[in-house]
């Protein structure tokens, strides 16, 4: 473990929101580079807080979250905005921009931080990734409201990697949608990975089986600590009676 | 608080009553502060790169094309009506060419700044929450702040700036329309002379009452954008949510419009007229 690179870094991270409910209680935590590292817990554990402290937008009560050596609350807004091209987020609602047809909300990315391009080479960007991630040229000019759930990701995704980021975070990918968009989207982020060497991917996933396909690491939180982190057997290995009772579901169903 | 209030009128003690004041000004305080900080948040953005000229020039197109017509429109008649109820009263006293410098000074005064703010809160401020707030509870917002985009600068700076532009334009766009229907209604329909008419408006109306119609339709539009984007910035609660902040722009900004507007009133009176009395 040692030898290898840390992408995401958290140290004894608190936060607490109004002055009394305390969301994360010490997080400690190392995110190897290049892998896939899901994150799972009971809803309301806080793993959406921690992605958010992960990209700085929120800040922590005490302790220290640093992103490739960086420490983060050492940035002021405009480096903190910067930093933030390192990363891709897919987020649930894949939060397109609906006044943007499928093609612009791709572009929009490019054309904010590569300046010196010209339009047409934007677009030739904008439309690789979409081929990228499965989306035929029919649907380039689509508007997010004519766009059927999976298709959303897709355009989501493609805008996540749209600036060739180096973390790519998902927050509960296929949450809401049907077994078989479920596994095509869980296909995708296994190939969005594979396409670029040193691509680290962290996953929130409520998908348990899926989860252990899919993770090189998991980590759990619980009550706004992380209860274990490690390999997949790990889990399945863990005689601690509440991790046995969280992944029972997935030994039945898998091994 | 409504709550609260609520239990007040059903049982009226002037203890319960003190507190329920005290809490609501708290409120009011404490949501000042943020708006000011908010407002402050965005401003520091202004200068930084890349300065967002297409997004300023759309927020303008947006705010006054929305407007525009009913602007045009509502100034007509306000202007031709106000001429009509001041006739009866001038004629009194046998001075009803004063009826030009009446309308002129009133709308560059205060019905064109305040008429206008109003119109523009109603449309294009609520436009403005609606937008923000759906932008803010699909995760839009979240999803520029993480691509690195500021959304505060590309999304809340913009709509301000506009707003302080387009509304003196709007407001002056309306003290001229509006004259124009005082002016022929008077000439046409009342039988006024036209050159005494233009006389006495040249006579009593001057610059500083063309300053003060833009320098309150400036801070009006500083208002309602400043309110419209704040309130659509922090939506929380989904669809329902963004109802009820669009709703909140709406009596909020026009609240403050007509209450800061005897404050400016009063100010401007005292630098660029001849001291408040
Ligand atoms: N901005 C905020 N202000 C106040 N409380 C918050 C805020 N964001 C999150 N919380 C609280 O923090 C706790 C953890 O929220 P979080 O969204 O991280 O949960 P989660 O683990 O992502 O759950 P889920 O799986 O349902 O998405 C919740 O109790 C939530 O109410
Ligand atoms: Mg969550």
């Amino acid at each position: 473990m040692s030898a290898q690179e840390i992408a995401v870094e958290l140290k004894s991270v608190r936060k607490k929101f109004d002055g009394e409910h305390e969301v994360l209680k010490g997080i400690d935590l190392e995110i190897p580079k290049g892998k896939i590292t899901v994150i799972i817990g009971f809803s309301g554990a806080g793993k959406s807080v921690m992605f958010k402290h992960i990209l700085g937008l929120m800040r922590p009560d005490s302790g220290s979250i640093k992103v490739f050596g960086q420490d983060l609350s050492e940035l002021n807004d405009v480096a903190l905005n910067n930093m933030r091209k390192k990363f891709g987020m897919l987020f649930q609602s894949a939060a397109l921009f609906d006044d943007m047809t499928t093609i612009e909300n791709v572009c929009f990315p490019i054309a904010e931080f590569k300046r010196h391009l010209k339009p047409s080479e934007i677009q030739d960007i904008a439309a690789e990734k979409l081929k990228m991630v499965g989306l035929g040229s029919e649907h380039f000019n689509k508007y997010p409201a004519a766009l059927s759930g999976g298709m959303k990701k897709r355009v989501g995704l493609a805008r996540a990697i749209a600036l060739d980021p180096d973390i790519l975070l998902y927050d509960e990918p296929t949450t809401g949608l049907d077994p078989i968009i479920t596994e095509i989207v869980d296909n995708l982020i296994m190939d969005t990975h594979k396409l670029r060497a040193g691509l680290t991917s962290i996953i929130i996933s409520h998908d348990l089986p899926a989860a252990f396909r899919l993770a090189d690491e998991i980590a759990m939180l619980d009550a706004g600590l992380i209860k274990l982190f490690g390999e997949p057997k790990v889990f399945l290995e863990s005689s601690d009676p509440f991790i046995q009772k969280f992944v029972s579901k997935v030994k039945v169903n898998n091994v | 608080m409504i709550q609260k209030l609520e239990k007040v009128t059903s049982v009226v003690s002037l203890p319960k009553l003190i507190e329920n004041f005290g809490a609501l000004i708290l409120f009011a305080f404490n949501e000042t502060g943020r708006v000011a900080m908010f407002f402050t948040s965005t401003m520091r953005w202004v200068v930084q790169r890349p300065f967002r000229f297409k997004e300023i020039i759309i927020q303008i197109e947006f705010i006054g094309n929305q407007s525009l017509f009913i602007i045009l429109l509502s100034s007509l008649f306000t202007g031709m009506v106000f001429a009509l109820q001041t006739y009866s009263g001038f004629k009194m006293v046998n001075a009803q060419v004063l009826i030009g410098p009446s309308v002129a000074l009133a709308l560059m005064r205060e019905l064109s700044p305040v008429l206008s703010a109003l119109i523009v809160t109603g449309r294009a401020g609520a436009a403005m929450t609606a937008q923000l707030g759906t932008m803010r509870v699909t995760e839009q917002i979240d999803a520029l702040d993480v691509m690195g985009v500021n959304p505060k600068q590309y999304l809340v700076m913009p709509r301000i700036i506009a707003s302080v532009i387009v509304m003196p334009l709007l407001a002056s766009v309306s003290a001229f329309i509006g004259n124009v229907g005082a002016y022929f209604l008077a000439t046409r329909l009342l039988l006024i002379d036209g050159a005494v008419y233009m006389a006495k408006v040249n006579m009593f109306a001057r610059p500083r009452d063309v300053a003060q119609c833009i320098i309150k339709a400036a801070f009006f539009g500083l208002i309602f954008s400043v309110i419209g984007t704040y309130k659509g910035f922090n939506c929380e609660n989904g669809a329902r949510g963004v109802g009820k902040a669009t709703n909140e722009t709406v009596v909020v900004s026009s609240i403050l419009i007509l209450v800061s507007d005897y404050f400016l009133s009063a100010i401007i009176r005292m630098f660029l007229y001849e001291g408040f009395r």
